[in-house]
């Protein structure tokens, strides 16, 4: 076990920087027990070579908070018994504005928690002619003060050995500042009704502040509290306020000593830019261009590496059933364990490209600025400014993007954006309207440079848009709330991206996706591999035989023999006769049992499709176009008639837009609300949206 | 009737009074929104409402009901 040593900072103060520099790549990513608050743990070896630990806290501007990240802070540091309550606090804070990053570490102080403050940013300080009086300023606070730069890694080891000196010479740290009376008095009563008394005064104050929600208090005890806060005639509120108001004026009184000139946001560069980039006319059509630019850029760059992997897949498959010969187990491996793990995979690429943009615009500080543009639009339909980030992430994939709804501290909004951000078009539905989309409009390019499908395409993600913002009306007339709703959000300075933070958030991403969707697309894979093998025994015996006469009187070749018996198996299979059995309920939407298929399997992720409707119309590749052709020459028998007409691929594509069909989302929203009842709202909302709007499509259209 | 931040024109500067709402009024000052503090009005959102504001040191954006709690001299 090494120390334990907690950063905490205020946001934007460049508490991930320094994390980073600190302990590098040795960082693992986790969950704060009991909630899902990513908690990343990562080491630095000290100059005797011992492993010190280092807990990142989510970033808060007090210990007064509003959300859920915020609160984890607020549990941890006011309960001595917390397993992550720390030794030291390594307090992260901007040169640029100490004033504002001294509140939260001089309430810490007060905690009786050894500090070390970290001056960041010293490089930028030092361009602006900012100097600190540092020797002064740590006999007036009572910390030891370092002033590093985490970006170029100025004095990275000048705090790691202030590190390793404090640890070696922990004493609790002495407040410098003087609660109120009435704040002392409920302190005082608060450690009696506790039985705790060696609490601090203001953690005990804190205790009373919070008792509402703190979650480590007994009911007893938080009864005990309430009351006697009662008794006592305690607003928290109004001791919030001048406690914090009287803390600034103590932070005042020695800054303007010690510090020479102020930072002046105004003459920034930083709003030069905003000049433009915010601008009433300029600033949405930059934002689109962005958009534009990157959804581009991911058609053109991720579809070489997709391929790659797909490739590699299906040479893996192939290879097994070569090696193994025909067994159930290598059809267990080629057919359902290695196509399940390939279809985790597939996604990478896009996703990994998409939150690189993310990630980099976040980085730079850019993603605020959309915050504060789109906030009013977004508050018509009962979201929050907020909401962009996981809307846009939503394009990538749902789970990381309702896992970043976190931000939002109203609990209605946020839940309306985890509900409404699988309608987002994602990039599993990609393949699906590839090869339905040349059913519907032509591969023809109008005034010489759209391609029309490219134009459809663009029409589908705004339909999915549009779907997701009339969905969040409602559920915004239907949810109801009395918590306040902010935007209140900073806007940070913009800063050069740094490479290392973006590559460590980015592992962080792909690797929630890899993990929290592939376990779940892995698991059904391979179900679905069962109900789409095996079937009633003499349904399948007879499946075979068919295909062995059929093949003889049209003599097909091996190849062609062993596609048909494929198509025949899965008709024979379980997963066919749940085809059939859903047909009566899809025929209005022009479906027949063979895409009935399809939408079961499905189930594990959209894109499944293809190689479902592969396997039915025998195809025997997997790629779009082969599969798009196959469908296009399908022909009704009875009526002579084609199959895919524009009614059905149109009705399709509009199911495949609206449906929730993918299991790993709603685990996660599951999860994300801590309740059975919101993923099965979601899910019924979601179909029926699809199953209606389907209907309409095809009933109008044929 | 004291003239609130949401009052300000574009580019008007003011300093800070007090704020009305005490549960906005901790929120705020966490972040540095302060009585005695300057405070100036960069800019409005392009589809209006939320407000781009420039305080000493650093900039906050704020919603058009947020700023009229912020009342100014």
């Amino acid at each position: 076990m090494g120390s334990n040593v907690a950063l905490v900072g205020n946001p934007n103060s460049g508490k991930s920087s320094v994390f980073n520099a600190l302990t590098g790549l040795k960082q693992t990513t986790g969950n704060f027990p009991g909630v899902t608050v990513d908690k990343k743990v990562g080491s630095f070896k000290d100059s005797k070579g011992k492993s010190i630990s280092i807990t990142d806290l989510p970033g808060l501007y007090s210990l007064y908070p509003t959300s859920k990240d915020e609160k984890i802070v607020v549990e941890i540091l006011s309960n001595p018994s917390n397993d992550l309550f720390p030794e030291l606090v390594v307090y992260v804070a901007d040169s640029l504005q100490l004033e504002r990053h001294l509140l939260l570490a001089n309430q810490i102080v007060d905690l009786g928690i050894p500090l070390i403050f970290v001056a960041n940013m010293n490089d930028l300080a030092q361009q602006e002619g900012i100097q600190l009086n540092i020797e002064k300023l740590e006999k007036s606070f009572g910390f030891p003060i370092v002033s590093v730069s985490a970006r170029s890694g100025n004095n990275i080891d000048v705090l790691k050995n202030q590190i390793e000196n404090t640890l070696s010479t922990l004493t609790p740290q002495k407040s410098t500042f003087k609660l109120s009376d009435t704040d002392r008095s409920v302190a005082q009563s608060t450690k009696k009704a506790l039985q705790k008394e060696d609490l601090t005064d203001f953690q005990a104050l804190l205790v009373a502040h919070h008792a509402d929600w703190l979650p480590w208090l007994s009911d007893s005890e938080r009864e005990t509290l309430q009351t006697q806060r009662k008794d006592q005639d305690f607003n928290p509120l109004t001791s919030q306020v001048d406690e914090t108001m009287k803390r600034f004026e103590f932070i005042n009184s020695k800054l303007s000593q010690f510090v020479t000139k102020k930072f002046q946001a105004g003459k920034s560069l930083t709003q030069k830019i905003d000049n433009i980039v915010t601008n009433r006319l300029l600033g949405p059509i930059i934002f689109f261009a962005i958009m534009f630019l990157v959804f581009q850029a991911l058609y053109s760059w991720a579809s070489y590496p997709t391929e790659w992997i797909e490739n590699f897949f299906s040479w893996g498959s192939e290879k097994v059933t070569n090696i193994f010969g025909e067994h159930w187990y290598t059809s267990l491996i080629s057919d359902g364990i290695i196509p399940g793990i390939g279809g985790v995979m597939v996604f990478v690429p896009q996703i990994f490209l998409l939150f690189l943009m993310i990630t980099v615009l976040e980085e730079i500080g850019y993603m605020s600025r959309a915050v504060f543009m789109f906030d009013r639009i977004l508050k018509v339909f009962g979201l929050n400014g907020r909401s962009i980030v996981s809307l846009i992430s939503g394009g990538a994939c749902a789970i990381p993007a309702i896992m970043s709804t976190r931000t939002i501290s109203n609990w209605k909004e946020r839940l309306n954006t985890i509900l409404v951000t699988p309608l987002i078009s994602c990039s599993a539905r990609i393949p699906v309207y590839i090869v339905l989309i040349g059913f519907i409009v032509p591969d023809e390019k109008v005034m010489g440079i759209f391609n029309m499908q490219g134009v459809a395409f663009m029409g589908l993600y705004l339909l999915s848009i549009i779907a997701a913002l009339v969905s969040a009306y409602v559920f915004k007339l239907i949810l109801k709330s009395k918590e306040p709703s902010y935007l209140l959000i900073e806007l940070p300075i913009y800063k050069k991206p740094l490479l290392k933070n973006i590559f460590i958030t980015l592992k962080d991403k792909v690797w929630t996706f890899i993990w929290e969707a592939g376990k779940i697309i892995f698991i059904i894979s391979i179900i679905l591999w069962v109900i789409a093998s095996y079937g009633p025994k003499d349904a399948m015996n007879q499946a075979t035989a068919q295909a062995n006469k059929m093949a003889q009187e049209q003599r097909l070749d091996d190849d062609a023999k062993d596609n048909l018996e494929a198509a025949l198996k899965l008709e024979a299979s379980y997963a066919g006769h749940l085809g059939k059995f859903i047909e009566p309920a899809i025929k209005p939407l022009g479906f027949d049992w063979k895409i009935g298929i399809a939408l079961i399997t499905s189930f594990a992720a959209r894109e499944v499709f293809v190689g479902t409707m592969a396997t039915i119309y025998s195809v025997g590749s997997e790629s779009e176009m082969s599969v798009r052709k196959q469908l296009a020459s399908q022909v009704n028998p009875q009526t002579g008639k084609k199959v895919y007409t524009r009614a059905v691929a149109l009705s399709l594509i509009v199911f495949y837009l609206f449906a929730m069909q993918c299991m790993s989302t709603l685990a996660i929203t599951k999860r994300e609300t801590k309740s059975w009842k919101w993923p099965i709202i979601q899910f019924v909302y979601m179909s029926a949206l699809a199953y209606f709007c389907s209907l309409l499509v095809y009933q109008l259209m044929s | 009737m004291s003239k609130s931040i949401a009052q300000l024109q574009v580019g008007e500067s003011a300093i800070i009074k007090s704020i009305t709402d005490s549960s906005m009024a901790r929120s705020m000052m966490t972040m540095g929104i302060l009585p005695n503090k300057n405070v100036r009005l960069v800019r409005k959102a392009p589809f209006g409402d939320s407000l781009y504001l420039e305080f000493d040191t650093h900039m906050i954006a704020l919603r058009g009901s947020e700023a009229a709690k912020i009342l100014i001299w």
